[in-house]
C-alpha cells in the first residue's frame, strides 16, 4: 500500500469538487492527501456551492481515483485502520449511515435544530452570546428550546456578560450549583431599571452642625466628615449616628478608610491616621502649610495634597514624609493613586500623572479650561470635574480626552466611576448619573441638597453624597430589591 | 513512521489530509494525538466528513501564523471575540454547514473555531421572534426523542433507527 504522501499534491487532483462530489457517489478513498492548500483556486470551502461543472465533472475521466487502487473504510471495522487495497464497492455505500454526516447543503433536505444537535456545552456557550430578549424568544420556540434556555447556567453566563455587573455571593451561602441565576438576574435587572427611571428613595441624615465635606460608605456604616471638625459614622440600617470622632482643629476635607485605620486630611493642614479598632488617632502627619485637600492611601503609603501646591508620600506605617511632588501652579484639589503612578488635578486647570518611586511628572493632560475640583483614575482611565462645568474622560496612557460631558451648569466639584457610570455632584447642587460607555446623562436628581454638593460616592445599590446643606443624602435604588448579592 | 513536519488526517470514509503539523498547534486533540500516538500513519477523525475537514483545515492554514496566545478556553472572558476578515466564509455558510463546523470544531477541540462558529450562530438567533427561530431551525417539541434516537443512530450505523 502506499504511505499518504506528506506533499498536498495538488497533482492527485485535477479538482476538490469534483473529489467531493466523487466521494459523496461513490464513498472511495484516498491514499494520497486531499488537502487543498488555500492557494489552490478551488480550495476555499465557500466555493463548494453547486453548479453545473460539478456535477459534469463528477464522470470526468481525468479524477484520478481510479488509478490510485483506494480502499473503502467508511462502512468497514474500526479494526482496520490503514486504508487498504480493495476493490470499489458502490453497492456497500449505506446512504442511511451517511445521512447526518454528509454536509454539502443540497445533500441536507432538512433543517437541523442546533440545541438538540449540538453538546450541551456547546449549545449553552452558543447562548452565552445571545442577548436577553432572543432568550426570551427562545424559550417558546420548543421544549427543549426552553429548558436549554432556562437553564440555569445559562442565566449565569447572561448575568456576567452584562457589563459591570458583579455578584457577591456569600461565603457561607449555598453550593455554586444551588445559586439561582435567573433569580440574581432578575433582581439585578430590577435593580438597574431602578437606576435608569430614577425610582428612588430619598433618605437624609442630618447630625452634623456645618458643611460635610467628604463621604465614605460600605455595608454596614456611612463616614462623614464636616466643618463642624468632627467624622461621624452612621449605621447604614438603622441610619442613626453611631460614633463622632473629634481630634482636627479645623474642617475634616477628605478621609479614606479600610478594615484597619483611617485617614484623615484638614483645613488645620494635619493628616491623622486613625485605629478602626478603637477609633483613637494613632499619628499626626505635619508637613503640609495649607489645607489638606485631598488623601489616599494604599498598603505602603498615604499621598496628599494641599493647597500648598504640593503632593506627599508618606510612609503608612512610620509616618514619615517620603517624597514631596512639586508642579502644580495652584492648589492641588484632588489626588488618586494606582500601580505605582498617582494623579492629580489642580486649580492651575492640568491634571499630572506622576510616578511615585522617581518623583517625576509623566504626563500632563490639558484641556479643561478652568481649575479642576475632583479626579479619579482606575490605571487606565481618567475622569476629572472642573469648573468649566464639565466632566472628562481621558485615556491615561494617551493623554487623549476621549469624552466630555457638559450638562452641570456649575463647577462639577466630586465625582465617583465604576465600569459602568459616573456619578457627579455640582455646585448646581445636582446629582447626575452617566453612562460611561456612551457619556450619556442617565439621571438628574436636582432636589436632593439645598446647597452644593460636595462628596458623592456610590455602590450597585445606593448613592450617599454630602453638601454644604449640612445633609447625608441617601439616594437608595434598593427598595424591594433582594440585594444581598450585590454592592 | 510519518513525516513530523507534517500530519495525515482520515476522515471516517478513509479521505486523507496531509497538512503541516504546525497548522494544528491550536487543536487540542490533535496535539495529545501526537503525544501519545504521533508514531502512527494517520489520525483518525470519526464524524467529520471530508468537506467540513477541509474547512477546518483552511481555518487552520489561515491561522497558523497568528500570534494571538492560543485560546484555553473559548469562553474566557478576558480575550473579547473580534471579527476577523479572514474568516469571512463562516458568514455566508447555510446554518446546517455551520452546525458541522462547529460539531467539528468541538471535536478536534479548536477552541478558536468554537468561539467563531458559536458567535456566528449566536448572531444568526439574535433578534428574531420564536417563529423565525422555528423557520430556521425546524425543532419540535419530540426534540428530546430526536436526540435519543440520533445517538442510537450513531452507535447502531443504521437508517432504520431513525424511524423508531
Amino acid at each position: 500500500m502506499k504511505i499518504p504522501t506528506p506533499s498536498t499534491s495538488a497533482s492527485s487532483s485535477s479538482s476538490l469538487k469534483a473529489k467531493f462530489r466523487t466521494y459523496f457517489s461513490r464513498a472511495s478513498s484516498y491514499t494520497t492527501s486531499n488537502y487543498q492548500p488555500l492557494s489552490h483556486p478551488a480550495s476555499n470551502f465557500s466555493s463548494f456551492d453547486d453548479d453545473e461543472n460539478d456535477v459534469l465533472m463528477i464522470d470526468a475521466p481525468h479524477c484520478d481515483e481510479h488509478e490510485h487502487a483506494t480502499s473503502f473504510n467508511a462502512s468497514s471495522s474500526s479494526s482496520n485502520k490503514r486504508p487498504k487495497p480493495k476493490e470499489m464497492s458502490p453497492e456497500r455505500i449505506d446512504e442511511g449511515f451517511f445521512q447526518k454526516l454528509i454536509s454539502e447543503p443540497e445533500e441536507i433536505s432538512r433543517k437541523i435544530d442546533f440545541l438538540s444537535s449540538l453538546p450541551i456545552e456547546i449549545a449553552a456557550y452558543i447562548m452565552q452570546f445571545v442577548d436577553l430578549p432572543t432568550l426570551i424568544n427562545m424559550c417558546s420556540v420548543s421544549k427543549t428550546w426552553y429548558s436549554m434556555a432556562m437553564d440555569n447556567e445559562t442565566w449565569k453566563e447572561q448575568f456576567h456578560r452584562r457589563q459591570g455587573w458583579h455578584a457577591r455571593l456569600p461565603p457561607s451561602g449555598p453550593a455554586p450549583l444551588d445559586i439561582n441565576w435567573k433569580y440574581i438576574y432578575r433582581q439585578r435587572y430590577a435593580l438597574d431599571k431602578r437606576w435608569k427611571q430614577g425610582l428612588v428613595d430619598k433618605i437624609y441624615l442630618e447630625g452634623h452642625t456645618d458643611s460635610v465635606y467628604c463621604i465614605q460608605f460600605d455595608e454596614e456604616k456611612i463616614v462623614t466628615g464636616s466643618r463642624d471638625r468632627s467624622i461621624k459614622f452612621w449605621d447604614i440600617g438603622t441610619k442613626s449616628c453611631i460614633r463622632t470622632l473629634t481630634g482636627h482643629d479645623a474642617s475634616v476635607l477628605c478621609l479614606q478608610y479600610d478594615e484597619e485605620r483611617m485617614i484623615s486630611g484638614s483645613s488645620d493642614t494635619t493628616i491623622i491616621i486613625w485605629s478602626m479598632q478603637t477609633f483613637t488617632p494613632l499619628r499626626r502627619l505635619r508637613g503640609h502649610i495649607a489645607g489638606v485637600l485631598d488623601i489616599c492611601f494604599d498598603t505602603k503609603h498615604i499621598v496628599s495634597c494641599s493647597k500648598d501646591m504640593y503632593i506627599k508620600i508618606w510612609n503608612l506605617h512610620s509616618g514619615e514624609l517620603i517624597r514631596t511632588l512639586s508642579g502644580h501652579r495652584g492648589p492641588v484639589n484632588a489626588v488618586q493613586m494606582k500601580n505605582g503612578k498617582i494623579v492629580s488635578a489642580s486649580g492651575d486647570a492640568l491634571i499630572k500623572l506622576w510616578d511615585m518611586e522617581t518623583g517625576v511628572c509623566l504626563r500632563e493632560y490639558t484641556g479643561h479650561r478652568r481649575g479642576l475640583a475632583c479626579v479619579q483614575y482606575d490605571g487606565k482611565r481618567i475622569v476629572s470635574g472642573s469648573n468649566d462645568h464639565t466632566i472628562k474622560i481621558w485615556d491615561a496612557e494617551t493623554g487623549h480626552c476621549i469624552m466630555t460631558m457638559q450638562e452641570h451648569t456649575d463647577l462639577v466639584r466630586t465625582l465617583h466611576f465604576n465600569d459602568e457610570r459616573i456619578v457627579s455632584g455640582s455646585y448646581d447642587q445636582s446629582i447626575r448619573v452617566w453612562d460611561i460607555k456612551t457619556g450619556a446623562c442617565i439621571l438628574n436628581v436636582e432636589s436632593g441638597h439645598s446647597s452644593w454638593v460636595f462628596d458623592v460616592q456610590f455602590s450597585a445599590t445606593k448613592i450617599v453624597s454630602t453638601s454644604q446643606d449640612q445633609k447625608i443624602l441617601i439616594i437608595d435604588f434598593s427598595d424591594g430589591i433582594d440585594t444581598r448579592c450585590f454592592s | 513512521m510519518s513525516d513530523p513536519a507534517n500530519i495525515t488526517l482520515v476522515t471516517m470514509d478513509g479521505t486523507t489530509f496531509t497538512v503541516p503539523s504546525a497548522y494544528l498547534h491550536r487543536s487540542k486533540l490533535v496535539q495529545d494525538w501526537l503525544r501519545s500516538e504521533g508514531d502512527k500513519q494517520a489520525m483518525e477523525v470519526k464524524h467529520v466528513t471530508p468537506f467540513v475537514l477541509q474547512g477546518v483545515l483552511n481555518f487552520c492554514e489561515i491561522h497558523a501564523e497568528d500570534t494571538s496566545e492560543p485560546l484555553a478556553d473559548p469562553a474566557d472572558p478576558t480575550k473579547p471575540f473580534e471579527a476577523d476578515p479572514r474568516d469571512d466564509a463562516f458568514r455566508g455558510m447555510p446554518d446546517d454547514q455551520l452546525l458541522q463546523f462547529t460539531m467539528a470544531a468541538d471535536i478536534l477541540q479548536i477552541p478558536e473555531l468554537v468561539r467563531l462558529t458559536a458567535q456566528e450562530m449566536a448572531s444568526r438567533i439574535d433578534g428574531k421572534s420564536p417563529d423565525q427561530i422555528r423557520a430556521m431551525f425546524n425543532p419540535d417539541d419530540l426534540a428530546e426523542e430526536d436526540v435519543d434516537s440520533d445517538n442510537e443512530m450513531g452507535e447502531v450505523g443504521e437508517e432504520g433507527a431513525i424511524s423508531k
